[in-house]
């Protein structure tokens, strides 16, 4: 009962922010399905037709945002998006007018059922946002702080182009630039807009497996099964909110997206079809992706590779193709023994394994009708899952510029991806075993049938109940770094402290490569958001760092740090050592999460 | 005919347009106005208690000093349109008023400072709203969570700092607790 009245709570709050997203991913999707209607030639159903448009959604609505930004003539205001996307919808339109059209083919019950999960999705995980001060983990305090930078650039009408990049070393440009687009248009908060579009992000990204489902098994429900997979069977992708993986989420609905459009390039390779058009949405689909996360170039690549490989595969002699089955599952095998091995990297199966067994364990047992009824897709799915396990042992050394020793793919990503090639495996597999039983039936008489509406009623039935029973749809306490003392605290050195105040925050190691290797440090507790929230200048050290040796109050002393912040994560400070040297360290706030110590220094 | 249906079409769509966009920005601009519902004396009265693991109703945070040895008490509002209120502590006999407001950007999050208690006292709290001077809520509690505190012994892992040369140092030691948890 809780879940909904956190979910009306929410909508009542912020409901022009839900509603603000929502009308501008619809005019997106206006802009978008004419277009690709027109290049399917009308062949798909209703559904299919919703899920593969609902991907392509972002495509025109960060082309909008880019064009907005890029441009320094016209005065930015909040209407500006919606202007843009009006236009583009309005010749989408107008180009598919002048086309021949044919009604829509297919049940309707489909769609319905597809829309049905898109919004009751969306309830339900707009409660995440009932319980989340701000967006979740130090990358959260990034991206807002880029954002509200974008803001003002916004709000200036200057051309992007002519202005600074926030920072030096970050490449999500396309997930800040759409979020200080979207911020402005609904007239939000920053880090609300962030909340409700990661939560409306994470209620599409499932829907667009249903095309690729639907349109290989020719399969409603094998589709939808899929949807619900990806939706409620592991609590990935969504977990990913926890760690502010923004700018991820958003990729991979651009990043299936692409692989629809690859797919039904694929498909019509040899008719007389929009080719070009196929080919320059694919590009600009690519383009856009990269945009967003660059890491998802890589993925795309991954996806490209284990479809041309398992054709390969498919068109080899029967004789080599068990072989090289065996030993593509034996090397999954060897990944999956090295990936265990590993502490880093293990917890990649923690949502697929560990907490995830049931529903990995269903797709290993439908996998065999999969490869019997699909092998070309199936194998791509496992390919693909093969590859981005290989990725994380794959050096990439100095390719980007500002960065050391990094792996085609980090521990997070993966593992926040896996659930795609899982959910179609599971499609597949379930579309074959209706096809084994449907066969059955034809030559065996009723019995099957009723054995075939049981397989189906109760597959779909487990996945409802667990997202009902097991699900999470809250914050993780993992990943809440900031508390209401630490809204109190930034309130008070807001108002209270020096503006040139400097002061000290908790920072801890970023390791999720392999080898071990820290990527540097990352912020540890609500310190982080001081710079955003609290307008001082921070500066970071190991949360270890002793501040009972005399070394440490000098040196900072002589770098001029005037404030330490304590917050109240297992890694914030250890404010023991402070209070044990009051002539060094007094103290000017406290809170039972959050203090502000001051640093008496001599001159 | 088709000409005809092709002109009715684009106008619908553009009405439609016009006035999705047009009926957003109207409520956006409904929904900017400050709703402050003023408690009349037939509204009962709200508890006010520690907020718990999941807060909900008027609910006190934390108790905390400052600087000056001013006492903040901060507070969790039910909602945006929970009304801006005041403070008063009683306790010994006196009657202390604490000045409340909301956390800039965090508009359910409100902060009131005033005079210091000792810790372990029992107080009764009665927030007045500011506007038409009524109760909205009361309560007892025990000032536990504050505390400006003694020294403590405490034997540590001893590590030698690096200088903040960058705002992120380079590496002094390894941490067991995993990135994205």
């Amino acid at each position: 009962m809780n879940i909904l009245l956190d979910g009306l709570l929410v909508l009542s709050n912020h409901w022009h922010i839900v509603v603000g997203v929502l009308l501008i991913l619809l005019l997106g999707y206006g802009a978008v399905s004419p277009v690709l209607k027109a290049i399917s030639k009308d062949n798909l159903t209703a559904a299919e037709h919703f899920s593969f448009s609902i991907g392509g959604c972002l495509l025109p609505v960060s082309l909008g945002t880019l064009f907005i930004f890029s441009q320094g003539v016209f005065h930015r205001t909040g209407m500006s998006i919606f202007i843009v996307l009006t236009i583009m919808s309005l010749g989408a339109f107008l180009l598919h007018y002048r086309m021949k059209k044919t009604p829509v083919q297919g049940p309707k019950l489909p769609l319905l059922a597809l829309i049905s999960i898109f919004f009751v999705s969306i309830f339900f995980r707009l409660t995440f946002v009932s319980k989340a001060i701000v967006p979740l983990y130090f990358d959260s305090a990034e991206h807002y702080r880029i954002i509200q930078n974008l803001l003002e650039v916004y709000k200036s009408s200057e051309s992007i182009f002519r202005s600074s990049l926030p920072v030096s070393r970050y490449y999500h440009l396309g997930f800040h630039l759409l979020a200080a687009v979207l911020t402005a248009a609904v007239q939000g908060d920053v880090k609300d807009t962030i909340l409700i579009l990661g939560q409306i992000i994470l209620a599409i990204i499932p829907i667009p497996i249903f095309f690729i489902i639907r349109h290989e098994t020719k399969s409603d429900n094998a589709g939808l099964l899929a949807v619900l997979l990806a939706s409620f069977g592991w609590y990935m992708p969504a977990y990913a909110v926890n760690w502010g993986k923004y700018p991820a989420l958003t990729s991979l609905v651009v990043i299936q997206f692409v692989s629809s459009i690859a797919y039904i390039a694929f498909q019509y390779r040899n008719g007389p079809s929009k080719q070009w058009g196929l080919f320059a949405i694919l590009g600009l689909g690519i383009f856009i992706s990269s945009l967003i996360h660059t890491r998802s170039a890589i993925i795309i690549g991954i996806a490209f590779a284990s479809w041309i490989a398992a054709k390969w595969w498919c068109n080899s002699p029967k004789s080599i193709r068990s072989l090289i089955l065996c030993l593509m599952l034996g090397g999954m095998l060897i990944g999956v023994i090295f990936v265990q091995s590993s502490d880093i990297l293990k917890a990649v199966f923690d949502p697929y394994i560990r907490n995830g067994f049931l529903f990995t364990s269903i797709i290993l047992l439908l996998s065999p009708f999969a490869f019997k009824a699909f092998p070309h897709m199936a194998l791509s799915s496992t390919l693909a899952i093969f590859f981005l396990l290989s990725s994380l042992f794959v050096p990439v050394v100095r390719l980007l510029p500002g960065y050391g020793y990094l792996t085609l793919l980090d521990r997070p990503f993966v593992e926040m991806i896996l659930y795609f090639p899982l959910s179609l495996l599971g499609g597949l597999g379930y579309a074959g075993l209706e096809q084994y039983l449907l066969d059955t039936q034809q030559k065996r008489g009723n019995f099957y049938k009723g054995v075939r509406i049981l397989a189906n009623s109760s597959l779909l039935g487990l996945i409802l109940l667990n997202a009902f029973v097991n699900y999470n749809f809250y914050p993780s306490d993992c990943c809440k770094i900031v508390s209401y003392d630490d809204l109190v605290a930034f309130d008070w050195i807001d108002k209270n402290l020096p503006l040139d105040s400097r002061i000290l925050v908790s920072t801890t190691e970023l390791r999720v490569l392999a080898s071990n290797v820290s990527e540097g440090y990352v912020g540890a507790d609500a310190g982080i958001w001081i710079p955003s929230l609290a307008n001082r200048q921070t500066f970071g050290l190991p949360d270890t760092l002793d501040f009972g040796q005399q070394s440490t109050f000098d040196m900072l002393c002589k770098y001029e740090i005037t404030y330490i912040y304590v917050g109240g994560t297992k890694q914030s400070f250890d404010d023991s050592q402070l209070r044990n040297h009051p002539d060094w360290y007094q103290t000017v706030l406290f809170l039972p999460k959050a203090r502000v110590y001051e640093i008496i220094c001599i001159p | 005919m088709k000409q005809k249906r092709f002109a009715i079409g684009i106008a619908i769509f553009v009405a439609l347009t016009i006035m999705g966009v047009w009926g957003y920005k109207v409520f956006i601009n409904a929904n900017s106005k400050p709703a402050h519902p003023s408690p009349t004396g037939s509204q009962p009265v709200l508890d006010i208690t520690y907020c718990g693991a999941d807060p909900s109703g008027l609910c006190v945070v934390s108790c905390g000093v400052e600087t000056e040895g001013g006492m903040l008490v901060n507070f969790i509002t039910p909602g945006l349109s929970f009304p801006d209120f005041y403070l008063k502590i009683r306790w010994h006999g006196n009657e202390i008023v604490y000045e409340c407001q909301r956390v800039e950007g965090f508009p359910t999050s409100i902060s009131c400072v005033g005079e210091q208690i000792p810790l372990g006292e029992t107080i009764e709290l009665e927030v007045f709203s500011k506007t038409e001077d009524h109760l909205i809520a009361k309560g007892s509690l025990v000032i536990s969570s504050l505390a400006l505190p003694t020294p403590i012994t405490v034997s540590t892992t001893k590590i030698s700092p690096t200088p903040p040369s960058q705002a992120t140092p380079t590496a002094t030691a390894v941490n067991s607790y995993p990135s994205y948890p």
